[in-house]
């Protein structure tokens, strides 16, 4: 679990988005500005605490479960990519080429994974950060 | 037996990282915790194995017999580009938490230079698709475990005195450095 300060920017129904105050070692570093959320710096928070517009607040992440859940996708996707490829080449069963059925079985198969990303394991809203005090009201 | 060798090869001797030197960004960047060095290194993984099949069919059905091979390298760069995309698209389209925890990651990946590198040097070692995705999978894995090993010192670091010049980045090189020579006692396995 990490826990990160940040100043809430706007309020959607019961997520907050927050741009994060950043450690002093990012300051330094020229991923700085992609590595916050992906998008805009901003990320989108669930609100415990009824945050407002303006705050500063402490939220956590649940960097743990996270992990886990990109190395089940991951390691998952390179499971099925080795065996889609395996039995594309040396079954191939269209009678192509047994590289390129090896390709289709392969990168076919590993698509299979983002179909598990669908399931709420992956998309419940625990995994978001959460807002679990507010440290400074704003005036 | 063929395979398994470059499978060594690639994941010990001629690791990506520690002999090749490729994918040093995101072997500094997120080798500061132990859990998400492995999510990281699986994750360079996969993408990694996939570019390589992309690549070897793009290059070998497409460039070869057209005799387009001069293209190989900007077909290279823009197959690993569009795959990352795509993944990206995927995931904020399924698991928005994911997509927003992926941040570092995607453009980690997408720069990573150790992705173009298995690309390049598959096609210049003559691998048969196969082969190439054994190799691409021990590269990753060699990566993998390079960053993972890394992760581990780090963390232990952090409880060790180190002088307050050397703390940060110049700790960090120093101990890929000796990591690297470590690794160079493999030299000779296969």
């Amino acid at each position: 679990m990490k826990i990160e300060q940040g100043v809430v920017v706007k309020k959607e129904g019961e997520f907050a988005y927050i741009v994060p105050s950043l450690e002093a070692g990012c300051e330094h570093c020229a991923l700085k500005d992609l590595c916050i959320g992906n998008t805009s710096g901003k990320l989108r928070a669930l609100d415990e605490v009824g945050a407002r517009e303006g705050d500063l607040v402490e939220y956590t992440i649940n960097l743990g479960r996270l992990n886990v859940n990109l190395m089940l996708l991951s390691g998952l996707g390179l499971i099925l990519l080795l065996v889609g490829a395996i039995f594309g080449y040396y079954v191939n069963p269209f009678g192509i080429d047994p590289a390129l059925s090896g390709g289709i079985f392969g990168i076919g198969l590993s698509a299979l994974v983002f179909g598990l990303s669908k399931l709420k394991r992956f998309s419940s809203k625990e995994l978001y950060p959460q807002i679990k005090r507010v440290i400074r009201r704003s005036a | 037996m063929e395979l398994l060798v470059i499978f060594i090869s690639a994941l010990l001797i001629n690791n990506f990282v520690l002999h090749y030197f490729l994918g040093i960004c995101p072997f500094i960047g997120v080798s500061n915790r132990l859990d998400s060095a492995i999510s990281m290194g699986l994750a360079v993984t996969f993408v990694m194995s996939i570019a390589a099949s992309a690549s070897w069919l793009i290059y070998y059905l497409l460039l070869v017999p057209y005799h387009l091979e001069f293209l190989e390298i900007v077909s290279f760069i823009l197959v690993i580009a569009s795959l990352v995309q795509v993944v990206e698209m995927f995931i904020k389209k399924t698991s928005p938490p994911l997509y927003q925890a992926l941040g570092i990651y995607l453009p980690l990946i997408t720069t990573n230079c150790a992705i173009l590198g298995v690309a390049l040097l598959m096609v210049l070692k003559k691998y048969n698709f196969i082969e190439s995705l054994v190799f691409s999978v021990g590269a990753g894995l060699g990566f993998a475990l390079a960053i993972v090993i890394m992760a581990g010192i780090r963390e232990e670091l952090e409880f060790a005195d180190v002088p307050e010049t050397l703390k940060g980045a110049g700790i960090t090189l120093i101990v890929a450095g000796i990591l690297a020579l470590a690794f160079m006692g493999f030299s000779g396995l296969v």
